[in-house]
């Protein structure tokens, strides 16, 4: 039986690793890089380019260079994040047929399943090449907050990349998992901070006992490291427009060159208080070629961002208040995601917390680890540790007048199963429609639709007499799946939950087949 | 008080030569753990599952073994133990282990046959009280809470069987786990604690008192004295020892008694609540259900009452939105009240809402009241708001006929007609 990895599917970098003789390892890849960027780019010649490949032809080839795509994926095409991602990124966006939105490359169409794939194979065969055998099996690390249309469809991904997922876990967990592994088993209070390049989660955890708790999980779906770097970008962009009159606002390759700049100066300010951006020949006019030249300070980086910062101060309070606890009650802060490593984010953490955050891990490689080692506690022998996690989303039902009804309240430990009885509310009525909706809101139109569905087949009766058993299950990889019973004759009725967003069956079938064929393309 | 050490051979008891169980004195729950013993179910299995503490069932074991109620033999070599954890024990070529009593005890699945065991007992125990469940003290504090829960998940979160063929028993098993799940939350929450414990409270002096009639009392107790497990498994709600059901049954007629005592002072919502409590503890009295319809139904009304109340002092404040808030909210307490749906579609109507929601509130008053002229009206209103011409004309016609003297609905069906100006403005706001 080969062995199982760990994938951490990042927005902007990917990582992968795997226990060794009882120890997580993360793997480099052929570059001897531990982390590979989660980009993936049609060459001129129709070559497809994954990771450092992809990311260094990326300015000279913006509009064939997908980035960042995790910020589409599961997502419906008409979703603030997906005209957010169409304003911003310099690749096309279109929509799918089942309202998801897809990107073109050249003259191919690829669905974001199909790009997370792509990233997914590659990071399987860095595994292969270092191990020198075949791997099938990963876990695979998701944001906490995503929701059921999110981890469906990294699920589908792993599916295409010809991997079985046997687990999809939140990344702040995976942290955790990492951070308590090997440790004495003794009762600690863990929160983990995870800013990283597209999204931002916390989750309150509880050790003990060889049992890893989480009592609570909170995130923010608009917030993460880009949001930092979109921040300098625009301060560049007004200096520029400021000294020569020019706006590169319309133009991709300035547009990506300084996307480009703003990250390594945000990143170079984490170590030093200023740094120089320099950018020559990035425009022309009459006048011949413009250059850019603009010192950042740190105090300017970190006044361009505080309010982000703060904001995500507001969610470890929401996190805090959903476990019942105070700051004060938490033994141990970890930070993950690279964006933490901003000397800013650290102070405001360790101002709120009154203690210094935990030194330990690396940001980016603690989540891939966490995933090996869930991988190795599901199918080891000893299991001495267990996790218990919970669904990050209330999810509920569609109701009269537009209300949400909740079924199933965030933070629930999974897995979980909830039964409701629905019936009829006119006579001899013999169908009745159910819409599955997740979220927090008790407008349901202000929540993610999961899917409907149409149970048919329902015996003629005056209404409110026939009493049908709707189930709603959550497993342990937060994919929620749904039946429904009547209860009078006993009759079950096989749902399908056709979500938005997300591919069907033969779809995912279509593709794999697609990619395997490019395989043997690409190795003769 | 262990048995025996890791290798030693399980201790098998099983009832004496000639030993009558009905002959002898026992508790309920020392039946019960008597009817355990099948001359298969080792010593420390029944430690387990005995339905006792462990210690008790050691002193009962002792007990009957010195007064040769019980023998003791070894097991057979072969048999499922402790011992011998492996993952995968040996699918081929073993043994027919013993499997009776328990048909639904599987050897081929992935899992030993004892924890199989564990996970029917348990799930048998489901209805028991949540700090039973946990397997603590009443006063448990919240440490205690943690370790029992955090135990217990070592033992039946799913993932521990990961990928293990668990046939019937992976679904047995979610549902043990979702049990000691609520249990922990439940009672780690002070408020819903609180509320547990006085329902336990309540429940524990009607348990003193005798039950309504001794027959049925002896019946549901009779086969646990027998003391031998019957021929063949009697349904599942009836292996719930008569202890519990006892107590259980104490529990609801508690419950509902003092539902009774809300109704009688007009407290219907709070009836509500403590019928539907009873009919939770006992699902198998008709007449709690009978009068939870009756309970259920004032509730609703009094609820929808109350709506109404807000919903019109929301009107005379000119708070539309509010007021037609507060009228959803009581139709879903009285989906079939005409008067309501006409209300709501009249408002919803008239301050420019959801016109598709004021039809369809509309037409169920209609649907409900035939013969109600204005609602005839305010539906044919709807409809030619909406555009849809000949549908508008075929209800303020019926409203005419069920009320001539309308003159509302007359000057509309007048004023209707090739109407381009209202037809463009209902396209866009819904397609029927």
């Amino acid at each position: 039986m080969g062995r199982v990895i760990g994938i951490d599917l990042g927005t902007t970098n990917s990582c992968v690793a795997v226990v060794d003789n009882g120890q997580p390892v993360v793997i480099p890849n052929t570059g001897g890089y531990k982390t590979t960027p989660s980009m993936f780019a049609l060459a001129e010649d129709g070559k497809r380019l994954v990771g450092h490949l992809a990311k260094r032809q990326a300015i000279t080839n913006a509009r064939n260079t997908v980035y960042a795509s995790k910020r589409l994926i599961g997502r419906r095409f008409d979703s603030e994040e997906v005209r957010r991602a169409i304003e911003l990124c310099p690749y096309e966006i279109l929509e799918g047929p089942n309202q998801d939105p897809r990107v073109r490359l050249g003259d191919k169409v690829f669905t974001c399943p199909e790009i997370a794939a792509i990233i997914l194979r590659e990071m399987k065969r860095v595994a292969q090449e270092h191990m020198g055998e075949p791997v099938r099996e990963a876990v695979i690390t998701v944001p906490a907050h995503f929701n059921d249309a999110q981890r469906q469809s990294t699920k589908d991904a792993g599916k295409i990349a010809g991997l079985e997922v046997l687990r999809i876990i939140n990344e702040p967990t995976a942290a955790a998992l990492a951070y308590g592994f090997g440790r004495k088993p003794s009762d600690e209070t863990v929160l983990v901070y995870d800013l990283g390049g597209g999204t931002f989660d916390v989750s309150i955890l509880e050790m003990g006992e060889g049992v890893l708790e989480v009592l609570a999980t909170a995130g923010d779906t608009f917030l993460g490291g880009e949001d930092f770097d979109r921040r300098v970008v625009n301060h560049l962009l007004e200096q520029f427009e400021a000294s020569e009159g020019i706006d590169l606002r319309s133009e991709p390759m300035a547009l990506q060159r300084l996307k480009d700049a703003a990250e390594k100066a945000k990143c170079d300010l984490s170590v030093a208080v200023q740094t120089e951006v320099n950018l020559p020949f990035i425009a022309s006019d009459a006048n011949g070629p413009r250059h850019l030249s603009v010192v950042l300070q740190r105090e300017t980086l970190e006044r361009l961002v505080v309010d982000i910062v703060d904001r995500t101060m507001e969610t470890v309070r929401l996190c805090l208040a959903d476990a019942g606890l105070t700051a004060q009650q938490v033994d141990q802060v970890i930070l993950v995601g690279g964006q933490s490593r901003m000397p800013l984010v650290q102070e405001r953490v360790a101002e709120f917390f009154g203690k210094r955050p935990h030194k330990g891990v690396n940001p980016d490689e603690v989540v891939a680890i966490g995933a090996s080692i869930q991988a190795e506690m599901l199918l080891s022998q000893e299991q001495n540790m267990l996790l218990l996690d919970v669904t990050p989303l209330s999810l509920g039902i569609g109701t009269y007048g537009g209300h949400f009804a909740k079924l199933i309240e965030r933070n629930t430990t999974l897995p979980v199963r909830r039964a409701h009885v629905f019936t009829t509310t006119r006579d001899n009525q013999t169908a009745v429609k159910i819409r599955v909706l997740q979220g927090e809101s008790d407008v349901a139109e202000e929540n993610d639709l999961l899917g409907e569905f149409i149970l048919s087949g329902i015996r003629e009766a005056r209404k409110g007499e026939p009493e049908i058993e709707v189930s709603f299950d959550i497993d342990t990889n937060g994919i929620v799946s749904v039946s429904a019973r009547d209860l009078a004759t006993g009759r079950e009725q096989s749902i399908t939950v056709n979500a938005t967003g997300t591919l069907s069956d033969e779809e995912i079938q279509r593709i794999i087949d697609d990619n395997e064929l490019y395989e043997i393309q690409f190795k003769q | 008080m262990q048995v025996g050490g890791k290798n030693a051979p399980e201790r098998i008891p099983r009832l004496g030569p000639g030993v009558d169980p009905a002959r002898l004195a026992l508790t309920p729950a020392e039946g019960y753990l008597l009817s355990r013993i099948d001359g298969r179910t080792s010593w420390s299995e029944l430690r387990q599952i005995g339905g006792l503490p462990p210690a008790e069932v050691e002193r009962c074991l002792g007990r009957w073994l010195s007064e040769g109620v019980l023998v003791v033999s070894a097991a057979p070599q072969a048999r499922e133990s402790k011992a011998a954890p492996g993952r995968e024990p040996a699918p081929a070529r073993r043994p027919a282990p013993s499997i009776a009593g328990r048909p639904e005890l599987d050897p081929s699945l992935d899992i030993p046959l004892e924890l199989q065991r564990r996970i029917l007992e348990f799930g048998e125990r489901l209805d028991a009280p949540y700090h039973e469940i946990l397997g603590v003290p009443r006063d448990a504090d919240r440490k205690a809470l943690r370790h029992a829960y955090f135990q217990l998940s070592k033992e039946l979160h799913p993932d521990r069987y990961f990928r293990r063929n668990l046939g019937p028993f992976a679904k047995r098993l979610e549902r043990v786990f979702g049990r000691v799940v609520e249990a922990y939350e439940l009672l780690s929450d002070p408020t819903a604690r609180a509320e547990i414990e006085r329902s336990l409270a309540a429940a524990a002096p009607a348990n003193a008192t005798p039950q309504a009639s001794p027959a049925a009392a002896a019946a549901e107790a009779a086969p646990e004295r027998a003391g031998t497990p019957p021929p063949r498994r009697r349904p599942h709600v009836f292996s719930v020892p008569s202890r519990m059901l006892k107590e259980r049954k104490a529990r609801a007629k508690r419950f509902f008694e003092s539902g009774m005592a809300a109704y009688g002072a007009g407290r219907w919502l709070e009836a509500a609540g403590a019928v539907r409590l009873a009919i939770a503890h006992d699902p198998w009295n008709a007449a709690y259900k009978e009068q939870f319809v009756e309970v259920h139904r004032r509730a609703h009304d009094e609820r929808a009452k109350q709506l109404v109340k807000e919903a019109e002092s929301a009107l005379e404040l000119r708070d539309y939105a509010s007021a037609l808030r507060s009228f959803e909210e009581a139709l879903q307490d009285r989906p079939h009240d005409a008067d309501l749906l006409r209300r709501a579609a009249r408002l919803s109507f008239a301050s420019g809402g959801d016109l598709r929601q004021a039809k369809e509130w509309a037409a169920a008053a209609v649907e409900i009241e035939p013969r109600d002229a204005a609602a005839h009206r305010l539906l044919g209103q709807i409809f030619k708001a909406a555009g849809l011409e000949a549908n508008a004309r075929r209800e303020l016609e019926i409203a005419l006929e069920l009320d001539p003297k309308d003159e509302e609905a007359r000057a509309e069906l007048r004023a209707s007609g090739p109407l381009q100006a209202l037809r463009r403005l209902g396209g866009k706001r819904w397609v029927g």
